[in-house]
């Protein structure tokens, strides 16, 4: 029986029916992982051996007649910044190449709890910075709707897995659009929660005041699921946020009638991809139909947003990859002395990504240079906050594409990196704004690549950019096709 | 020619808390080296700093103690600068926003009082202890880092010129 192109919540009642094992679904993707992670290349390790036993200590449980919970012995992957203790965490960078962490994310530790498979750690852009995963150190990963497309990034692995079937369910972060923008290339559901909504706690850090961590998925109802489980106040992390969690799957009703959708006119301009605007515009009228209330509103400062976040998120970045120097983990190639041995290993291990954005971060914070590029972009950053704030005054959530065109070929954009940044300019205004962002699919490209509709909420509103998500879900039949890949598809 | 000293001190100061300023690691000296470490002030990948309460108090009360005024908005900041004892290679410390600023400490000098003023006094994490093999960094074949000391928490005391 074919399992691996069935969402989490199916498998869970197959599982409490007993109709099928977690050992015989964990088998079944990974068989699926070795018909097809040659052209799709999604994870950069793998842990089977560690995968079948929780899978048969699941079985055993369900054997005994114990409530089980939703991911128990669903297998997913984890992108390979987040901390996993004991299981190498590379970042999908060099410098990482052997890293084992002698802790876990908080995140894992509360998934741990419900006892899900962990089959390995997904392929991402190095240390998170990317828009397609080709800055992955080690290879890059494939669309397995086009092979020869990108999977978008960072959080290409893990989109990439979730839309293949190597992975029923995953975790990914988002800084700058990383778990959106994949999602939306790859035909899945990815959500990124409030600033503060997940425990950053374990997340390798790349930009402090933007990451987030989140869950790439099947469909609506999955990515609730995983929300309930990764969210919530941490005491590790300090910015995470005290507010109460709703039970996220109370969100999956079909109803908006009434909701107010804002359609911001800075998101619609003239030259952009006609493919993408028809999909996402042919949503919004299915949205209209359904009840919803579509009000144009201006988000002015969208414009600046794209060069603010290309100063704060490098700053950050610049002093958060300080650490890596060879010195007490990860690799290190050495010198003369001690400056030439930190100077060594950056120099060897860090991909050119990286050390770009390490420069310009240093650069904008740099004495001289500090107030017209840094301080200017914090400034800015709050005029992009506010105009969400404004905008939310009249509307309930905002809609508008994830990317601003259908994923591109590999190598494409890859010799132009103000290019590719041009990729994160539908989601990087909010995370200057720390708000939450769904993407879910809504069409095809006319080469039947994904194109996804992003639907953004109030700072910690994820409830309603769930229930919007779900209702057009449930009135379309994406999260039943899958990318036709491999022999059996 | 003749010359007037004028001195100002800046002193670091311990201070006598249980556990460091971001984790909850033991500050008691002379344990085994590398044993009053975790994730947080080794500097691991990943990890984040949760501000020990009775750290701020210490500080807040050495303002008291000599006449600051206590700021009651105070950020920490990052100093970045390269060294094997600093994990992260930047030290939390305080910048343009300190926990106390403009006190005194008035002294008795041959029956005269004299006032020494306080520019600051903020709160920052210790770095490790380096051991070389030779005399310093620079002529040692290798040396050796303990954590233990990371993350220990200090107040920075600035006084202003008029010693």
């Amino acid at each position: 029986m074919r399992l691996y192109d069935k969402p989490a919540h199916v498998l869970h009642d197959m599982l409490v029916k007993k109709e099928i094992t977690s050992v015989e679904l964990t088998k079944d993707v990974i068989s699926r992982i070795d018909e097809v992670e040659d052209d799709v290349k999604a994870y950069l390790s793998q842990t089977r051996d560690e995968a079948l036993k929780q899978a048969e200590a699941a079985d055993a449980r369900i054997a005994k007649g114990e409530e089980i919970s939703f991911l128990e012995g669903i297998p997913g992957a984890i992108k390979d910044n987040i901390c996993t203790k004991g299981i190498t965490t590379t970042c999908a960078s060099k410098i990482l190449e052997h890293f084992v962490p002698p802790y876990n994310a908080t995140v894992m530790e509360k998934l741990q709890k419900e006892h899900p498979v962990i089959l390995g750690k997904a392929n991402m852009d190095e240390f998170a910075m990317g828009g397609s995963t080709e800055n992955s150190a080690y290879y890059p990963t494939h669309n397995p709707w086009n092979t020869e497309c990108v999977p978008g990034g960072s959080s290409g692995g893990s989109a990439a897995a979730v839309a293949a079937g190597t992975a029923i369910w995953a975790l990914g972060s988002d800084t700058g659009g990383s778990i959106r923008h994949p999602a939306s290339f790859c035909g899945v559901v990815g959500l990124k929660p409030t600033y503060g909504r997940v425990s950053r706690y374990g997340l390798v850090a790349y930009a402090s005041s933007l990451d987030q961590i989140g869950p790439l998925t099947r469909d609506v109802t999955d990515c609730a699921h995983v929300l309930n489980v990764i969210a919530g106040l941490d005491e590790m992390d300090s910015t995470s946020s005290a507010a109460a969690v709703p039970d996220y799957t109370k969100s999956l009703v079909e109803d908006v009638k009434g909701l107010k959708i804002g359609l911001p006119k800075e998101y619609f301009t003239e030259g952009m991809d006609s493919d993408v605007e028809k999909a996402v515009r042919e949503a919004i009228g299915k949205f209209k139909e359904m009840g919803a209330e579509v009000i144009d509103i201006s988000l002015p400062h969208t414009d600046y947003a794209i060069s603010t976040y290309y100063l704060i998120a490098p700053a950050e970045a610049a002093t958060n990859l300080e650490r890596y120097d060879g010195v007490s983990y990860g690799e290190r190639v050495d010198g003369a002395d001690v400056v030439e041995l930190m100077t060594n290993t950056r120099s060897a291990k860090f991909g050119e990504e990286v050390k770009r954005r390490i420069m310009i971060g240093n650069y904008a914070l740099s004495a001289g240079y500090y107030d017209a590029y840094y301080l200017k972009a914090l400034k800015v950053r709050t005029l992009v906050q506010q105009d969400y704030t404004e905008a939310f005054q009249k509307v309930d959530v905002i809609m508008a594409p994830t990317a601003p065109t259908p994923a591109f070929k590999i190598g494409e954009m890859i010799a132009d990196p103000l290019q590719m940044y041009l990729q994160d300019i539908c989601t990087v205004p909010l995370n200057l704004a720390g708000l939450p962002g769904i993407s879910i699919p809504c069409g095809y490209s006319s080469k039947h690549m994904p194109i996804g509709l992003q639907i953004i909420g109030k700072a910690l509103d994820e409830a309603t950019i769930l229930r919007a998500a779900y209702t057009y879900e449930q009135s379309q039949n994406f999260r039943n096709e899958m990318a036709q890949l491999g022999g059996e598809n | 020619m003749k010359y007037e000293a004028v001195i100002g001190l800046e002193i670091h100061s311990e201070l006598k808390t249980k556990t460091k300023i971001f984790c909850g690691c033991a500050t008691t000296f002379g344990a085994e080296q590398n044993t009053h470490v975790c994730p947080v002030c080794l500097g691991l990948p990943g990890v984040l700093p949760t501000v020990n309460k009775r750290v701020v108090e210490f500080a807040i009360k050495a303002g008291l103690a000599t006449n600051c005024t206590i700021n009651n908005y105070s950020k920490f900041d990052r100093k970045n600068y390269y060294y094997p004892d600093l994990p992260k290679n930047w030290q939390t410390s305080q910048y343009d926003l300190p926990i106390a600023e403009h006190g005194w400490v008035d002294i008795d000098i041959e029956g005269e009082k004299k006032r020494v003023r306080l520019t600051r006094i903020h709160m920052e994490e210790d770095a490790g202890k380096l051991v070389h093999s030779g005399t310093n960094i620079k002529d040692s074949a290798t040396s050796n880092v303990d954590y233990n000391r990371t993350g220990v928490p200090l107040i920075e005391i600035v006084s202003e010129p008029d010693m």
